[in-house]
């Protein structure tokens, strides 16, 4: 039994009939639509709903209009984009790698999509718009990386971390190399580090929106193909699944989300890491139902987070990456806890 | 029927297997017995293709023609050649869902299990007596109805042949024999089942065919009177097998003893 697997504590995965998921998804989608109403509503300038609304609808030159359309709207996209894509690729890391660690930060796919925005932002600023094909383009090498030194070396568990942290490394290097000798990069470097949503525009997202809810259907469409690799690369192939070929088509899946979502929100914290496992904890190790509700918690921590990081301390903001190591820290150790395991 | 021409596999370019011919009849139940690490699963993984071959080749038998393992898809293999490893994962999913997992190499694009695949994953349940745990987690069965819960999912595969690595390895003495009695219940059915065992006095009693290994060669590979009689268990083991008869029961027994 790996330790993801114990991790999800079978007291809880009693509740995994159809009408207990129905009643989860239900909640959620309630508290997204909660989300989505509350950060189009909040913010350091206030609002009355009506001026809202009209912003939303009706078309003017009013400052209510300009703050709705162009600030709140596209963070709101933001916040749901990168939490769900994130959180998506955390299941497909943890699933694919098999290991309860593994996340987009934990193996490199950060590092690897961080370096790529980095020099798109340093050499080719003209060129943004490829901002998250290159992204993707640097997590898939990482996280291949990754994986093949993890394989020459025994592909534990624990190999595939100490690789990622070495990957990761070697390319935080490279990128911190890049930023000093590029100083004028057009790109925030500690804003980049932390993650946020400031600044964010409808054209950054246009792009990166189209790659995340490719990757999103994708996932859902190889759900039940996660759910025979997960028990183990000897009966998953047995089943007839070609072991290698899926493991790449996921992890490129991982990297096109992870990437995308790096590429207009920074290297946000753990969210790959702690959403996957809350989820599992809701709904089990089911991926078809997994992946759902992984991307649907992902997208309301993560609206809740941006919401907290700009009213807290209105008119100044905190970067969204902050709140989510703040709240999302203690929430894991309290996941740890609850289920009575003091070690991953 | 599967046979083996001339073939030497291993891993990381170490040959683990020399120069194996053997074949596995169809419905009949042959079963693998040696020292540790003399080859056995490598043997049962080279045969059902999880391990490629270094030289020689694998020939299946599909309605007369015999077809090389090697160039056929993994989910065409999967519909003939079903594989139980000795260790593996255990999913958090429930005893039904794992069943479902065997229908897997007939699922078409969208995973939708159908009427008949329900059908037969309600029948492989039913067959090994978990229908009281259909709906209970694999984590929080018995070992022995973990490994029933396995058997269920590969009697849904329902393929023509079955290899199974150490079915009956940490279970008690009950669960192992209800699951040679399902071994034998799937000769009946016309499988052809070869299975890796340690305890010699269960190979002896179910198999029509022991395939005694030694250090990567076949030692004897007939029927376990003939093997008994080759004295070669005592050999490869280093041990005296003597027979142990008992009026009431026409089964042999055997007991083991060092020299």
């Amino acid at each position: 039994m790996n330790t993801l697997q114990k991790l999800s504590i079978p007291k809880f995965s009693n509740k995994n009939t159809m009408s207990y998921n129905i009643t989860v998804m239900a909640l959620l989608s309630f508290t997204l639509a909660f989300g989505i109403f509350l950060s189009i509503c909040l913010g350091s300038s206030k609002l009355t709903l009506t001026e809202t609304i009209n912003a939303l609808f009706n078309e003017s030159s009013s400052n209510a209009y300009q703050i709705v359309n162009y600030v709140r709207l596209p963070r709101m996209l933001a916040a749901v984009l990168a939490g769900s894509s994130l959180s998506v690729a955390g299941v497909i890391l943890q699933t694919v790698l098999n290991n309860s660690l593994a996340s987009p930060n934990v193996i490199g796919v950060n590092a690897g999509s961080g370096l790529f925005v980095v020099l798109i932002a340093a050499f080719f600023p003209s060129y943004f718009y490829l901002t998250p094909a290159a992204a993707f383009l640097g997590a898939l090498i990482a996280v291949n990386l990754v994986y093949f030194i993890a394989l020459k070396t025994g592909a534990s568990r624990m190999t595939i971390v100490l690789s990622g942290i070495a990957v990761s490394s070697f390319i935080g290097a490279i990128t911190d190399t890049v930023l000093t000798i590029v100083p004028d990069a057009s790109i925030s470097r500690t804003a980049f580090m932390i993650g946020g949503f400031s600044g964010v525009t409808m054209e950054k997202l246009k792009f990166a929106a189209a790659f995340i809810i490719f990757g999103l259907v994708f996932s859902l469409l190889l759900s039940y193909d996660m759910n025979i690799l997960s028990l183990g690369d000897e009966s998953a192939k047995s089943l007839g699944l070609n072991v290698s070929f899926y493991r790449f088509v996921l992890l490129a899946v991982a990297a096109l989300l992870s990437g995308s979502a790096i590429s207009f929100s920074g290297l946000i914290g753990f969210i790959g890491l702690i959403v996957p496992h809350a989820a599992r904890f809701l709904v089990g190790n089911d991926n078809r139902i997994l992946i759902v509700t992984s991307a649907m918690l992902g997208s309301c921590f993560t609206l809740f987070c941006d919401i907290l990081s700009r009213i807290l301390f209105a008119p100044y903001e905190i970067p969204v990456g902050i709140i989510m190591s703040f709240l999302g820290g203690p929430f894991f150790v309290y996941l740890l806890l609850m289920k009575k395991r003091g070690h991953l | 029927m599967i046979s083996l021409k001339n073939v030497t596999a291993g891993y990381s370019g170490r040959e683990i297997i020399k120069n194996i011919d053997i074949s596995f009849d169809k419905g009949t139940i042959t079963t693998i017995i040696g020292k540790n690490g003399c080859g056995k699963t490598t043997l049962l993984k080279t045969s059902s293709n999880l391990l490629k071959t270094m030289s020689g080749e694998v020939l299946l038998d599909v309605h007369g023609k015999n077809l090389d393992l090697s160039t056929m898809k993994n989910p065409d293999i999967a519909r003939y050649i079903s594989y139980l490893p000795q260790n593996k994962e255990v999913p958090n999913i429930t005893v039904y869902n794992l069943v479902m997992h065997g229908r897997f190499p007939y699922l078409n694009f969208s995973r939708i299990p159908q009427k008949n695949d329900k059908k037969i994953v309600e029948k492989s349940i039913e067959l090994m007596g978990l229908e009281q745990y259909k709906n209970c987690n694999l984590q929080e069965l018995s070992g022995g109805q973990r490994q029933k819960s396995f058997i269920a999912m590969v009697l849904a595969q329902n393929t023509h042949i079955i290899f199974l690595d150490e079915p009956t390895t940490y279970l008690d003495i009950n669960h192992q024999l209800e699951i040679i009695e399902t071994v034998k219940n799937l000769k009946i059915l016309g499988k052809t089942v070869v299975m890796v065992l340690h305890d010699l006095n269960l190979a002896f009693s179910c198999s029509d065919k022991i395939c005694l290994m030694d250090n990567g060669h076949i030692a004897v590979h007939d029927v376990p009177e003939v093997v008994i009689k080759s004295g070669k268990i005592n050999e490869v083991f280093n041990i005296r097998c003597m027979e142990a008869s008992s009026k009431k029961h026409s089964m042999k027994q055997y007991i083991f003893t060092l020299p």
